[in-house]
């Protein structure tokens, strides 16, 4: 994930993307696939618009959330009742556990040892590679299903999906080492 | 800052996760928020204009990859190898799959061998009740009358063996070093093939003239 607020940068990270996962989960042609990331971001920006998702409400990472609007549209697309009436007003719904759980969030009491290692994860999963991007983001912000994330990564299945998160939890792991080594 | 509890965080998995989970949710929230405070701020045709500066500078798969890539494409690619195997292994005869000319050289000097009972006679393999050396001539002789290559390597093998074996030299062993040249030849190993026919055509004997006739098409060969 790419953090920069940007818009711009968030659309062309997110297109890419998301176009080969509809096209890989509904078979849909490139321009079809097309039309649905359009349509998905439009409804994403009317959500907002109109009160329907806000930072508050928003169970997951803006990019699932962009992506699951796609693929409602695609839906609709696939069995000919894509109006746009009735793609607007659809519900936000997660496959997995979207919700992230409160006991995920560290409580800033004065564990001060705790509260570095925080503030270096932070900047860790900020900079992190493709695929530990993807694979970390969609397992630990998103709460998706592996095989959900083995679609969008453009993995071959569940398996490689927990393959591929061991080697970037031990990748993660060396470089917090590196971090505080080095203070 | 104490390092060995820093490290002691580290080590566990469960501990790792759950701030790695945090430092998402973190990070992640105030991205999101930023992000959909942004898209607030704009309006739809700006929005839309977004959209549309995004596709642009993302390459267009080229005519090639698409037909590459197609299904279609797949399954002519599966179903000419599928042709390909079938012509090579099974319906296209063993001399006529070896492109070479030593197939034709083969077919046109080749016949079948007959052991006749003069020729088991005294013959020493055939005294100690085994096969004698002209069946075992014979065999050899109906293994290389067939496609397979396996035959082939086996019919080298029989020959070889009776050169070896056959201590006491008979009259049958032109024979023996006839049709091993000509498996040989039939395997491609000119080499071996050129060694053999040399010695029936140093005998003067049988198949001597054949075998003189046959050289010279190899050395004719290229």
């Amino acid at each position: 994930m790419n953090i920069n607020d940007n818009i711009d940068v968030f659309l062309r990270s997110q297109r890419s993307k998301t176009i080969g996962f509809l096209q890989k989960r509904y078979r849909l042609s490139t321009e079809d696939a097309e039309d649905c990331f359009q349509e998905g971001s439009v409804a994403v920006w009317r959500n907002i618009h109109e009160g329907r998702l806000t930072a508050d409400n928003l169970t997951c990472s803006l990019s699932t959330y962009l992506i699951q609007c796609c693929c409602n549209h695609a839906s609709h697309m696939i069995r000919g009742r894509g109006r746009d009436s009735e793609f607007e007003s659809l519900e936000y719904k997660m496959t997995g556990d979207g919700e992230v759980s409160d006991t995920a969030v560290v409580d800033d009491s004065d564990d001060g040892e705790r509260e570095a290692l925080l503030r270096a994860m932070e900047e860790v999963v900020q900079n992190m590679t493709s695929p530990c991007r993807e694979i970390l983001w969609y397992t630990y912000y998103d709460k998706l299903p592996q095989t959900e994330i083995a679609q969008m990564c453009g993995l071959k299945n569940a398996d490689t999906v927990s393959s591929q998160k061991v080697r970037c939890m031990k990748k993660l792991k060396e470089r917090m080492y590196s971090i505080f080594n080095a203070h | 800052m104490n390092k060995s509890k820093i490290n002691n965080i580290l080590n566990s998995d469960n501990e790792l996760e759950s701030l790695l989970s945090s430092a998402m949710h973190n990070v992640g929230r105030a991205y999101d928020r930023s992000l959909i405070e942004k898209m607030k701020a704009i309006d739809e045709d700006d929005f839309r204009a977004e959209l549309i500066k995004s596709k642009i500078g993302i390459p267009k798969v080229p005519i090639w990859k698409r037909i590459v890539r197609s299904n279609f494409a797949r399954a002519a690619a599966a179903c000419i190898v599928c042709v390909l195997l079938i012509w090579g292994i099974g319906f296209v005869p063993f001399a006529e799959t070896n492109s070479s000319g030593y197939a034709s050289m083969f077919n046109k000097y080749y016949t079948e061998y007959n052991a006749t009972p003069f020729d088991a006679k005294n013959d020493r393999l055939n005294i100690n009740g085994e096969k004698s050396t002209a069946q075992l001539i014979q065999d050899a002789s109906e293994l290389l009358s067939q496609k397979s290559r396996r035959n082939t390597k086996r019919s080298i093998e029989i020959l070889e063996w009776l050169l070896d074996n056959n201590w006491r030299k008979t009259s049958l062993d032109p024979e023996i070093h006839w049709y091993l040249g000509l498996a040989y030849l039939k395997d491609g190993q000119k080499a071996k093939a050129k060694t053999q026919l040399e010695i029936v055509r140093a005998t003067g004997k049988m198949h001597a003239d054949e075998a003189a006739s046959l050289l010279k098409e190899i050395g004719a060969y290229k």
